[in-house]
């Protein structure tokens, strides 16, 4: 049960619109229609989910980019500000962090974001919603089908 | 005595105690105040500048370091046109954009904090005034000439006296009145605009601490900067409970110093315990070595639940608000002191003490805005209540707590609403089973705030059983801290100017401001632990100095006292609590001042210009909170000075970051303008965890004016925490290599071959004398 939890932060929700629930198959048609995606990878993953997820950037020959080992996520967002990448997924950054960071991205660039963590992240414009670690793992091998 | 036990013999020493003074005007015979015509130094271009004077150097900063907004609400909600909704370039019924929005909001919590510390330093001035009069002289003693250099640099006065240091307030309140009134709907309309003048509030609230410290300093005889400030007491567990127990709070010194005099003249100072939290505590340590700290902010809520204290005083700033409510339940008795916060409870200042006693007695909680009778009544009401409360429980006991946790519901709301979503669940789950290991660790990372406990739908007591885990299972939580030196020596900025200025000494690290920490303490201890070692000139205040004590060695040592108190290459100097900031910054403008000459009177942009090209400095505010923090922050950035927030700090909705490009700056000697490495890269900047937090320090240390060898030190460090903590090469270290002169010799050829790979080009030339005043 705990596993579903989004942390209840202020800042995450207060925003007139909130992402919406997106599912594998989704992102993944979304990441093929993409001309130039990019995913960033933070820090709090757990092995096998990082994996997968490694899995899932090759195969769908996206950039990946870890925060905060390559790049500061703020220095991030800014440079994606600049709608280079059509398309930015994230996933295993702090959880109040992301949300407030990619605040920026809502309203200043045209990026199209996706969480693609476990919580449900209201600041992005699509979000996986909240799952448990058995779901998550089992929405991340869906992303690595077909 | 109680404030004349310290260094020199300055007139004060004669004139103590404090409370003999009272009424009695002392005329000096040194030339008193409007000095303004005596030459101590040329006038420069900008004393007591408005909002405007500055707004020059403000853009250049904003030029290099735009504005980046992160909204923590699209929605304007401030006046009855609205509300409105700002999202996605959509303008509110006034005609502002989210961006000006923003900057409006940083500008408002700056004025918030610059006016939160002027009120303070406005009410310790007035009260000294009263005691000891207008004429009371500044002395810092021989070892400090340039006893103000941010009110000298920013009003172009010198305080000679207390009557001074009233002038200085009274220009700081004029232009906060200013800067306020600009967040008022249909004024200002431009958010570079709002940030100039957050940037000038951040400035004045620069200046007010300075003329706060500088008060309480002379006054009390606070140490002169004194690098063998005593190590005082830090932590639960130095609190002797067996004694009656006074617990201060908050920021204001002047009711905890009548509560030591009062001890001292009655010889009693063994018999009642003086404690606090907070910046009450490391200034009432300033005053005298007796008292304890109990430790930050974060604490506050788990000290007073403990139900040690028998008497709480609060004075300003940083106090829960629930205070009152908590400190009843425990059976304990609540002070209120000061204007700014009344609790809404009865004054009685017109009572005699003994009357005052005999309703705390009554009512347990009161409001004196006399501070001076505060110190008998709090010693009086302590010892009774002590007696009272002797054998009272406040905290659940082990077996209690197991049976509590054995209701709880295992919802996850507590995870779910606690703003580092701890897992406090798992922790009940453990104690269910008798086992406290997940309330071990949380006690570590817990910075007290109850949002847990708030909305447990089995009204579990968490911090209490947090706290009562924390008390049984931490058998050690006794340290030691230095108490506050506050400034910086001119001798010793003397003699680090140059290796500072030339790179030689890797930087200074300013660990400052509040524990809204994303892990708990020790991080900020293991920072001040990394840069120590390397040789940096660590220096901290507040909260932070705390958490830095909160850290023991294998050798059960502290920071404190494993490294020396003075401002040099691996020295650790707490100049005290967040008044005391300003010395970090006065530092920096003494280095521009003594060591290159720099004049300071009235002259703001040159003297920032020279710190942002030459002084190797950064602030980490860790667990910034506040919107003093905020204040804080903007002020030091107005310096020139980078500041790393931790990762809570992205609340704050802005951050100055460069744009990644090279950096325009002219050569003073060849009078050219040329393209520089972007150094420093950030103005202010979050780091989501630690390891980042550290990797950022060296490079934010890194100026244009470092010399090839300062750099190549620079360099090393830089690279050095980066293979230790992410197992590789900095990604963009290629940007702050000049010429293959800037590579440190024992990494050489590692760092060429990585800059090869990056094709790496040198620099045909850079700036030998570099400024941004072109
Ligand atoms: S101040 Fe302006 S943006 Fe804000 S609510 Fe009023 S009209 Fe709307
Ligand atoms: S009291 Fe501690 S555990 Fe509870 S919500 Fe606050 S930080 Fe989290
Ligand atoms: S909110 Fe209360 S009942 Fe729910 S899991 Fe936390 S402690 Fe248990």
């Amino acid at each position: 049960m705990d596993e579903r939890f989004t942390a209840y932060i202020p800042t995450a929700g207060s925003n007139i619109a909130h992402a919406e629930i997106t599912s594998p198959s989704l992102v993944k048609m979304m990441v093929k229609r993409a001309k130039n995606p990019i995913l960033i990878i933070g820090e709090n993953l757990e092995e096998d989910e990082k994996e997968a997820i490694i899995k899932f950037g090759e195969k769908f020959n996206i950039k990946m980019i870890k925060t905060p080992e390559d790049v500061n996520l703020v220095v991030l967002t800014k440079l994606l500000q600049r709608n280079e990448h059509d398309l930015a997924l994230f996933t295993g950054i702090t959880y109040y962090y992301l949300a407030q960071t990619i605040t920026h991205l809502k309203q200043f660039s045209n990026v199209i974001t996706i969480s693609i963590d476990k919580y449900y992240q209201p600041n992005a414009l699509y979000s996986f919603p909240n799952l448990s670690k058995d779901e998550y793992m089992d929405y991340l091998n869906k992303m690595l089908e077909g | 005595m109680i404030m004349g036990n310290r260094t020199d013999s300055d007139i004060k020493k004669l004139l103590f105690p404090l409370i003999k003074m009272k009424n009695a005007n002392i005329s000096m015979t040194i030339k008193v105040g409007e000095d303004e015509d005596e030459d101590w130094e040329p006038m420069g271009p900008t004393p007591m500048p408005k909002i405007p004077t500055l707004r020059h150097w403000d853009f250049k900063l904003l030029e290099r370091y735009p504005p980046f907004y992160m909204p923590i609400c699209d929605m304007c909600c401030l006046c009855t046109f609205g509300k409105c909704d700002l999202s996605k370039g959509k303008k509110g019924a006034c005609g502002l954009n989210i961006k000006a929005q923003q900057a409006r909001i940083v500008l408002i919590a700056c004025c918030i904090g610059a006016s939160c510390h002027a009120g303070h330093s406005r009410h310790l001035v007035h009260h000294l005034i009263e005691v000891l009069g207008r004429d009371y002289p500044i002395n810092l003693g021989n070892e400090i000439e340039v006893e103000a250099p941010i009110a000298r640099t920013v009003t172009g006065i010198r305080p000679r006296t207390l009557a001074d240091l009233e002038r200085i307030l009274d220009y700081c309140e004029e232009q906060i009145t200013h800067l306020l009134s600009a967040a008022h709907t249909g004024q200002e309309g431009s958010y570079l605009d709002f940030e100039s003048k957050a940037l000038h509030a951040g400035m004045i609230d620069d200046l007010a601490r300075e003329a706060g410290d500088i008060a309480q300093i002379v006054a009390y005889n606070m140490p002169k900067g004194d690098e063998d400030a005593p190590l005082i007491d830090l932590g639960f567990g130095c609190i002797d409970k067996s004694k009656p127990v006074i617990l201060c709070i908050g920021h204001n010194v002047v009711p905890g110093s009548y509560i030591l005099e009062y001890l001292e003249e009655n010889g009693i100072e063994d018999d009642v315990e003086i404690c606090g939290i907070c910046c009450t505590a490391i200034d009432i340590t300033r005053v005298s070595e007796k008292p304890k700290v109990v430790g930050p902010l974060s604490r506050q809520l788990m000290f007073v639940r403990s139900g040690v204290a028998d008497v709480v005083i609060v004075d300003e700033q940083c106090i829960r608000t629930d205070i009152l409510e908590e400190v009843l339940k425990t059976g304990a008795v609540l002070i209120a002191t000061n204007e700014k916060m009344c609790l809404g409870l009865e004054d009685v200042s017109h009572m005699s003490e003994d009357e005052i006693i005999g309703y705390l007695l009554r009512k347990r909680a009161c409001l004196i805005l006399d501070e001076e009778k505060v110190g008998k009544v709090a010693v009086e009401i302590a010892k009774i209540i002590a007696k009272e409360r002797k054998d009272r429980k406040t905290l659940p006991d082990l077996s209690e707590i197991v049976e509590l946790a054995k209701q709880c519901s295992e919802c996850g709301w507590c995870n779910r609403n606690c703003p580092n979503t701890f897992k406090v669940k798992e922790a009940m789950i453990l104690a269910k089973k008798g086992n406290f290991d997940g309330f071990i660790d949380l006690y570590r990372r817990c910075y007290g705030c109850g949002r847990c406990e708030e909305i447990c739908q089995r009204n579990l007591p968490i911090v209490s059983m947090t706290t009562k885990v924390g008390e049984a299972y931490y058998k050690d939580l006794k340290f030691k801290m230095r108490a506050g030196r506050g400034p910086i020596k001119d001798v010793e900025i003397r003699s680090v100017g140059a290796p500072i200025v030339f790179g030689d000494i890797p930087g200074v690290v300013a660990l400052v401001g509040c524990s809204n920490h994303p892990n708990g303490e020790e991080e900020v201890a293991m920072i001040a632990k990394e840069f120590l070692e390397r040789k940096y000139i660590v220096v901290a205040t507040g909260c932070a100095a705390m958490a830095i004590g909160m850290w023991k060695d294998k050798d059960g040592k502290t920071l404190y006292e494993k490294y020396p108190g003075e401002f040099k290459a691996g020295g650790l100097v707490n100049c005290g609590s967040c008044l005391s900031n300003c010395h970090i910054t006065g530092a920096a403008i003494k280095i521009a001042n003594i060591f290159a000459k720099v004049p300071l009177r009235g002259n703001y942009a040159e003297v920032a210009d020279y710190i942002l090209n030459k002084v190797g400095a950064v602030g980490v505010a860790w667990g910034a909170m506040s919107q003093k923090a905020a204040a804080i922050a903007t002020g030091v950035n107005r310096w020139g000075i980078p500041v790393i927030l931790g990762p809570h700090g992205a609340k704050y909705r802005r951050l100055y970051i460069g744009n990644g490009e090279k950096f325009t700056v002219k050569d003073k000697r060849t009078e050219s303008l040329m393209e520089i490495e972007p150094v420093p890269e950030h103005l202010i900047i979050t780091a989501e965890n630690m390891k980042e937090c550290i990797c950022m320090i060296p490079k934010l240390c890194m100026r244009p004016n470092d010399t090839p060898k300062g750099r190549a030190n620079k360099i090393y460090h830089y690279v050095d925490v980066y293979e230790k903590y992410f197992g590789r090469m900095p990604p963009d270290l290629e940007k702050f290599v000049r010429t293959e002169k800037d590579i440190p010799f024992m990494i050489k050829d590692k760092v060429m071959s990585y800059l090869e790979e990056k094709g790496w080009k040198p620099f045909d030339k850079y700036p030998q004398d570099p400024t941004v005043l072109y």
